[in-house]
């Protein structure tokens, strides 16, 4: 064992993990969190790739476009929808097993570059995997119709919405269109460095002279005008699903002049339908499980922690954000449903509930000191006080950025207040009327209005305040699941 | 030789230390042993001018602070010339975002040059304060103004402005932003192997370093009871840092469409206040 | 100072050094990271620069400062007359910065 054996053990002692987390990969996402590995930001910082349950296909696309990105040593890891929490853990520990394995990473990295991105041929209009009815780009005045850009190859063009129509009516129209149903996502995914033998290089390859402004298999960025009536360079950029202190699943495209976004479009789509995390106590008393209102709350008191430790990590505020996760850890100990024990929900959920008595006092009076933290923090005020505003109409969502923070908090360590409560739950699910747990069939459910609202509080927001905007709705997709919305 | 020494081996140390303290040592040995990785079409020559000017610049910053009695370039001048090297981070960050030809680094970039338009004003107000207080920019000059009455006490807005601007000039804590969670690491974001190394530890060097710079210019540099002036520089550049972090701890990011405001309405003019009362006592 | 400068230089090399001989050879492409896709243009572009009315005013400033170093310097001996005329000229530009506020140069979005 050389020098290089000796480093690779100790790189992979603290991995970076990158989590690909679809709408009903919530559960799977807070068991890898809990394990507490760092988290990566981006491809080339992350040592590992975990993904959590399976992906629908514009997701599973990423995830195979990030994992290509990521120089080895890497890992890669696809827990099953049923996993325990051992069960993650082992993976991970494997995962970190092979990450120290020299002979098998040395061997991956040489593979590797065989089969790395290459850009080429998507360029190439007659090649490009949009939909046919997509006129071939022009790169003098690229289609503005489109979000997804022109000539983009894989995954990107796989998902192609029309939204806002041609007269950009707001971009709120025509967004829930269920993606993923070209078909063309499929043949994606690094298998493109095998069929073309040349490399790509430096240059424009061969045949595509012919257009413009095209460099390296892809274009330049094309111009449009800005909200002063200017032309200005305009760039397509996604935001999710693969991006760490995101909702789960969630996917923005944006158009982008500088750091702010011009427009944006929520793409939602899942094949497969499933039951949010978050609602699972509610659903289950609902079909006649014997819960009760402390195990609900505590899942609501969790959801709403891990909400705001997303928004604190974007925030800027790392050690809150930490704390916020802790915390949220910690509630969800007790939770067997989180652990994987699906066979032992009923009663044994009960007592569940009666052995942790003891640590929740402590919970309680740790959060009561993160909620004063983050309350009282001028700067955090200052840096979130009316941020994206919505109107009264949407009672948990109206106000700023701030407001909904406090708000959380408020729900949060009310929530935190009753997981006492042994009470069976019981549930009407027409009725509607809470911030977490499921909302009935009605149209009002909060994540769908989240994601409605959206488009129109992305637009002329810079990046940094788009992140928070998108924080603080923090929508949960698998509300939006054919199964949720019937009951 | 002995100030060569001191230097180099006390910012390795403290470089380290703060490695340790956001616990990268994991980082490290990754950074060492991963594959290269090139984005799509990067500027390769600007990314690696920008990293590797991090800790050149911030090197060059350290060399007029005096470590214990001398320091290795003692220009008379220092002042100037400390402020002058540290403006590299500037075209540094900026260079390699711009290089790797992708969003994210592209916006943590720009997001720094705006960052240095606000920060960079007050900070020099801040220098030319202490500059005037002590009639002179030679840091060993400073220092010995500084014998009866450390300059921290009687121009605490420059030092506040100092420490501000101290972090802004770091991209670290709450002026992290350019490196920010929010855009998948910003400038580090397609950063990896030497690269990323080289770039966060020239971080790191500009943060400790900057630390440091705050010891003879606000805190009496070396001046201290029992312990050789050296170790008190050491001492006090510690307390800095501690300073620093829980200044990371408990404030969030400070975003510049509001920061920028702030700086030039309130910090610029605080810091002129300072300057005139300075200037007044003075003479 | 030479030692210093070749110091850091030796260590900057190791470090390239050590990666060159233990790194796996070949070095990877990969794409820019966009969340999972793949670039539909590159990003280098004329970026939108909306605070490009403070880089002015941060000019006008900055050229100002280079008189302030040596003013540090003999404010003691010259007295009362350097620190007069320093903070008129100071409070012009003041007045400047608070009129590009009142026009909103300082302004983001």
């Amino acid at each position: 064992m050389g020098l290089r054996g000796w480093l690779l053990r100790h790189a992979a002692s603290r991995p970076p993990v990158l989590v690909v987390a679809g709408p009903y990969g919530t559960r799977l996402r807070l068991l890898v969190e809990a394990c507490g590995w760092p988290q990566a930001r981006s491809p080339a910082a992350a040592a590992v790739l975990v993904s959590c349950g399976p992906l629908g296909d514009r997701l599973a696309s990423a995830a195979d476009n990030v994992w290509n990105d990521m120089p080895g040593p890497r890992a890669r890891v696809s827990l099953p929808a049923d996993a325990t929490a051992a069960q993650v853990r082992a993976a991970l520990e494997q995962a970190r097993e092979s990450l120290a394995d020299e002979t098998a990473q040395l061997r991956d990295a040489a593979e590797h570059l065989t089969t790395a991105w290459h850009p080429g041929e998507a360029a190439d209009p007659t090649m490009s995997c949009a939909t046919p009815s997509e006129p071939p780009a022009d790169e003098h005045e690229p289609s503005d119709e489109h979000l997804g850009g022109h000539g983009s190859s894989g995954g990107h063009a796989a998902s192609h919405e029309h939204p806002g129509g041609h007269g950009s009516s707001g971009g709120r129209a025509a967004s829930h269109e269920h993606s993923g149903g070209h078909g063309a996502s499929h043949e994606h995914s690094g298998g493109h460095g095998a069929s073309h033998e040349h490399s790509g290089g430096g240059g424009a390859s061969g045949g595509h002279e012919g257009h413009m402004g095209v460099v390296g298999g892809v274009a330049m960025a094309g111009r449009g005008p800005d909200r002063d009536g200017l032309m200005l360079d305009q760039l397509h950029v996604p935001l999710g699903p693969v991006m760490a202190d995101w909702p789960d699943g969630l996917v923005v495209e944006t158009v982008m002049q500088g750091d702010v976004i011009q427009r944006a479009v929520v793409v939602t789509g899942h094949p497969e339908a499933g039951r949010s995390f978050w609602d699972e106590p509610w659903l289950a008393a609902a079909e006649g499980e014997p819960v009760t209102r402390g195990a609900a709350e505590r899942r609501r008191a969790a959801a709403h922690l891990d909400s705001l430790g997303r928004l604190l990590a974007v925030a800027g505020w790392p050690d809150a954000a930490r704390t916020a996760r802790h915390l949220r850890d910690r509630l969800l100990q007790s939770d067997r449903l989180l652990q994987g024990d699906r066979l032992l929900q009923g009663d044994r959920l009960l007592q569940g509930e009666d052995r942790l008595v003891r640590g929740d006092e402590d919970v309680v009076a740790d959060y009561a000191r993160f909620a004063r933290r983050v309350r009282r923090s001028r700067v955090l005020a200052w840096m979130l006080r009316g941020l994206g505003q919505v109107d009264r109409d949407h009672a948990f969502l109206a106000g700023d950025v701030l407001d909904r923070v406090h708000r959380r908090l408020e729900a949060a360590g009310d929530a935190i207040g009753r997981l006492q409560d042994h009470a069976p739950l019981t549930v009407d699910l027409g009725a509607g009327g809470e911030d977490r747990g499921p909302w009935g069939d009605g149209r009002d459910k909060w994540s769908r209005v989240a994601v409605d609202l959206l488009p129109g509080l992305l637009e002329g927001a810079e990046l940094a305040e788009a992140r928070l905007i998108v924080a603080s709705l923090d929508p949960d997709l698998a509300q939006l699941s054919p199964e949720a919305a019937h009951g | 030789m002995g100030e060569v020494a001191g230097l180099m081996g006390g910012l390795g140390v403290l470089v380290a230390a703060v490695a340790l303290s956001e616990r990268n040592w994991a980082g490290v040995a990754r950074g060492l042993v991963v594959q290269r990785r090139r984005t799509l079409l990067p500027d390769l020559l600007l990314i690696r001018l920008g990293v590797v000017t991090l800790p050149v610049v911030a090197v060059l910053a350290a060399l007029v602070l005096p470590v214990g009695e001398r320091a290795v370039l003692d220009l008379g001048v220092g002042i100037v010339w400390f402020n002058a090297m540290e403006v590299g981070a500037w075209a540094a960050v900026w260079l390699a975002g711009w290089g790797a030809n992708s969003v994210f680094p592209l916006v943590g970039g720009y997001r720094f040059v705006a960052q240095g338009l606000a920060y960079e004003l007050p900070h020099m107000f801040a220098l030319i304060t202490v500059a005037l207080g002590a009639g002179s920019l030679r840091f060993g000059e400073v220092v010995a103004a500084q014998r009866g009455l450390w300059f921290v006490v009687w121009m605490p807005v420059a030092f506040l402005v100092y420490v501000i601007s101290a972090l802004a000039m770091a991209f670290w804590g709450p002026m992290g932003e350019p490196g920010g969670a929010g855009i998948a690491g910003g400038v580090t974001a397609e950063l990896s192997g030497p690269d990323r190394l080289v770039f966060l530890a020239g971080r790191y060097a500009l943060l400790v370093v900057a630390a440091a710079a705050a010891v003879p210019l606000f805190l009496g540099g070396g001046a201290g009871p029992w312990l050789p002036a050296w170790a008190w520089t050491a001492v006090k550049t510690v307390a800095v840092l501690a300073l620093f972090a829980g200044i990371g701890r408990r404030v969030p990011a400070v975003r510049m469409d509001r920061f920028m405001t702030f700086a030039w309405m309130v910090l610029i003019p605080l810091s002129l206040l300072q300057l005139l009362v300075v200037g007044i006592v003075v003479m | 100072m030479l030692v210093v400068l070749i110091l850091l230089a030796v260590g900057i090399a190791g470090v390239y050094c050590v990666s060159l001989v233990v790194a796996p050879r070949g070095a990877l492409r990969a794409g820019p990271y966009l969340s999972g896709a793949r670039p539909a243009e590159h990003a280098l572009s004329r970026y939108h620069v909306r605070w490009y009315a403070v880089t002015l005013i941060f000019l006008a400033f900055d050229m100002e400062m280079v008189f302030m170093y040596p003013w540090a310097l003999v404010v003691a001996e010259v007295g009362t007359v350097a620190v007069v005329e320093m903070f008129l000229f100071l409070g012009l530009l003041m007045v400047g910065v608070v009129y590009a506020w009142c026009e909103g140069a300082l302004r983001w979005v």
